[in-house]
């Protein structure tokens, strides 16, 4: 089978500042894809690449065989992508951005509605169809963003930290969300700081550090690999080494500090 | 009343479809796009609005409503220029109302669409084409000017249709066009400007102190310029032989249309003329030519987060040179105990930066200060008609 997202020796830099040295790997078809790594590894940097939102980058993307920097249309069609903050134009109607989304898709109208108010139903949003969501907490702009990332029955998803701000009840219905739709085929791209989820949601873990790949397999791969049995402990091994423990010591004395500027 | 109105400026503007498919956009997409651009509009609260609405929590929905109704008062405003008798200095102080206010508009209007990082992750992680975003983003901000010039400018037409009879009105709509364009293309000079210098945190710095004296000059003028209609000092005033006057821009599309109101072959005349075409042409040209290659790159290296480091940099300059020195002077000597001294330091230092507070409070302090000029005008004034008398 063909890879449906093959990266080859992907360099991007901002200026002087490089951010990814040489990126391989390739995804299939119905894979769930965790794609972890510390704050500045160059997650959000491969993220905008596979959306299509960068194209001054070195090495060679393709998505379903097309290349990204040639077809990227066609491209950002089969992709959804749930982005990471809450992007979204808040003082609109969950209804009038969704409608928006179906037409940027060129999808029809009936049918935008139609899977909108199915997925906002099935998310617990039936009630706040017609508000601004400028009133929104974040977990209700999350979920109406992860219909924005649905809407158009993309065959990949890119998901950046999709599960902020949402209650534990939303967390059960996306983690079985992500694994029906792997059954159905569908690939996706998971990015988040959440070991916990990542571990059990995704066939393949890629950890990324300082822009490049320093682990990639499944679990149980990296677990006979690396003979830990978490991945929070192979992520603080791989990317810091042992230096958490000690942060969390400086912490405690830094509080029990007496001397210096302390006002009575 | 707005929908309406959107409605049909999103119809005429979206005729010439043809033009715009050559270009190469898909016309679904665009409309989609505008209409959800011009709803967000509605409802955002920017330049005067963001004033307006600060004893006001809740939903806009008529924001350019209101927009247009302020750019309706102030052309009214603008006819004060009528009591000058002699045509030229009549159009020429009419031009630089009238551009003068435009730039005021733009300005604290325009970051908003001009600066919107949020369609780098809402429209262009869609199948849309570079081409449609583009001819979206014109045609938003063609519809956006439109909203203020049309009412900005009706009473000068009706004025200038009434006392100079209808060719006097139809040479003045060109004239106006031209006068726009190089409003605009000044503008955007600036904002581009403005942008290569600073970086997108100082620039929203910028914005809210150009909106705050915006909304002060736009109270006094409401305030002064009505009052001037009186001063029979004013009717005899003749600024149109001075020399000086070929500074100003507004000199020469006045003197554009007087020439193309009674075509007489005045050589100044004529001159006023070709400057007036060539002027704005010229600086949109070198607006797109140099300046707007540079102001994508920068508004992608934004979207992209490439300034962050350096903003963040940036930011700790300022708060490290805002907390020493001498607030730390003035705290020490205004309060006493520790708790005093934060509270004090922290309500300065709120004080001074956030967005909401000075747009609230600063016009505030700007319109006690335009009463009083006023109170001192008027007493000046006054004594100086008594003297004149006696």
């Amino acid at each position: 089978m063909d890879p449906i997202i093959s990266i080859r020796n992907l360099y991007k830099s901002y200026g002087s500042k490089e951010v990814l040295k040489g990126i391989n790997l390739d995804i299939y078809p119905g894979q769930v894809i965790g794609y972890i790594g510390p704050n500045g590894a160059g997650k959000s940097t491969t993220v905008k690449i596979l959306c299509g939102l960068l194209s001054d980058f070195e090495g060679e993307v393709t998505i379903k065989g097309m290349d990204i920097r040639k077809d990227t249309l066609k491209i950002k069609g089969l992709i959804g992508y749930v982005p990471e903050l809450a992007e979204l134009y808040d003082v609109l109607t969950p209804t009038e951005f969704l409608n928006f989304m179906g037409a940027l898709y060129n999808m029809k109208p009936e049918v935008t509605a139609e899977r909108m108010e199915r997925i906002l139903t099935a998310l617990g949003l039936q009630s706040n169809l017609n508000k601004r969501m400028d009133t929104f907490s974040k977990g209700m702009k999350q979920k109406v963003l992860i219909a924005s990332g649905l809407l158009h029955n993309p065959e990949i998803i890119i998901l950046d930290e999709p599960l902020s701000g949402l209650d534990a009840n939303s967390v059960i219905i996306i983690k079985e969300l992500i694994s029906r739709l792997a059954k159905e085929g569908k690939t996706i791209f998971y990015c988040s700081h959440m070991m916990d989820i990542v571990e059990k949601v995704s066939e393949k873990i890629v950890l990324i550090d300082q822009g490049v790949i320093v682990a990639n397999g499944s679990f149980a791969e990296l677990k006979a690999q690396l003979g830990e049995s978490s991945l929070e402990q192979m992520f603080a091994n791989l990317t810091v080494g042992s230096t958490n423990a000690s942060a969390a010591g400086d912490i405690m004395s830094a509080m029990h500090t007496q001397s210096g500027e302390q006002h009575e | 009343m707005n929908k309406q109105i959107n409605r049909f400026l999103l119809w005429c503007f979206l005729l010439p479809a043809g033009i715009y498919r050559r270009f190469g956009a898909d016309m679904a997409q665009l409309r989609a796009i505008l209409e959800t651009k011009l709803i967000i509009d509605d409802r955002t609260a920017t330049g005067l609005n963001k004033v307006r609405n600060q004893n006001k929590e809740g939903d806009t929905s008529t924001a350019t409503l209101f927009t247009m109704l302020i750019s309706l008062l102030m052309g009214l405003v603008f006819l004060v220029a009528f009591v000058f008798d002699d045509d030229l200095t009549r159009m020429t102080m009419y031009f630089s109302f009238f551009s003068f206010m435009l730039a005021m508009f733009l300005i604290t209007d325009f970051s908003h669409i001009l600066i919107d990082v949020k369609d780098n992750f809402i429209i262009l992680p869609k199948p849309v084409s570079s081409q449609t975003f583009l001819v979206a983003r014109l045609l938003h901000i063609i519809i956006h000017v439109t909203k203020i010039l049309v009412p900005l400018a009706l009473p000068g037409l009706i004025a200038i249709g009434i006392s100079r009879g209808i060719w006097g009105a139809v040479v003045f709509i060109p004239v106006m066009l031209l006068l726009t364009m190089l409003t605009f293309a000044i503008v955007n000079a600036l904002y581009l400007l403005i942008m290569r210098l600073f970086s997108p945190a100082r620039i929203n710095a910028i914005i809210t102190s150009v909106q705050i004296i915006f909304s002060i000059i736009l109270y006094g003028s409401f305030q002064l310029l009505p009052r001037a209609i009186n001063r029979s000092v004013l009717e005899g005033v003749d600024l149109s032989q001075l020399p000086a006057m070929w500074a100003f821009p507004t000199y020469w599309l006045a003197g554009a249309w007087v020439y193309l109101y009674s075509f007489v072959q005045d050589p100044r005349l004529i001159v006023s003329m070709v400057l007036s075409v060539i002027t704005p042409l010229l600086a949109i040209w070198v607006m797109m030519k140099y300046l707007a290659p540079a102001f994508f790159r920068k508004l992608s290296m934004i979207s992209a987060g490439v300034d962050h480091e350096k903003k963040e940099e940036t930011d700790k300059k300022e708060v490290s040179a805002s907390t020493g020195g001498f607030i730390s002077m003035l705290s020490g000597l205004m309060t006493s105990s520790g708790v005093e001294r934060q509270s004090f330091l922290i309500t300065w230092n709120l004080m001074g930066r956030i967005r909401d507070f000075k747009l609230k409070v600063y016009p505030q302090i700007g319109y006690l200060l335009v009463i009083f000029v006023m109170f001192i005008l008027g007493v000046v004034v006054s004594w100086i008609t008594s003297r004149h008398w006696r």
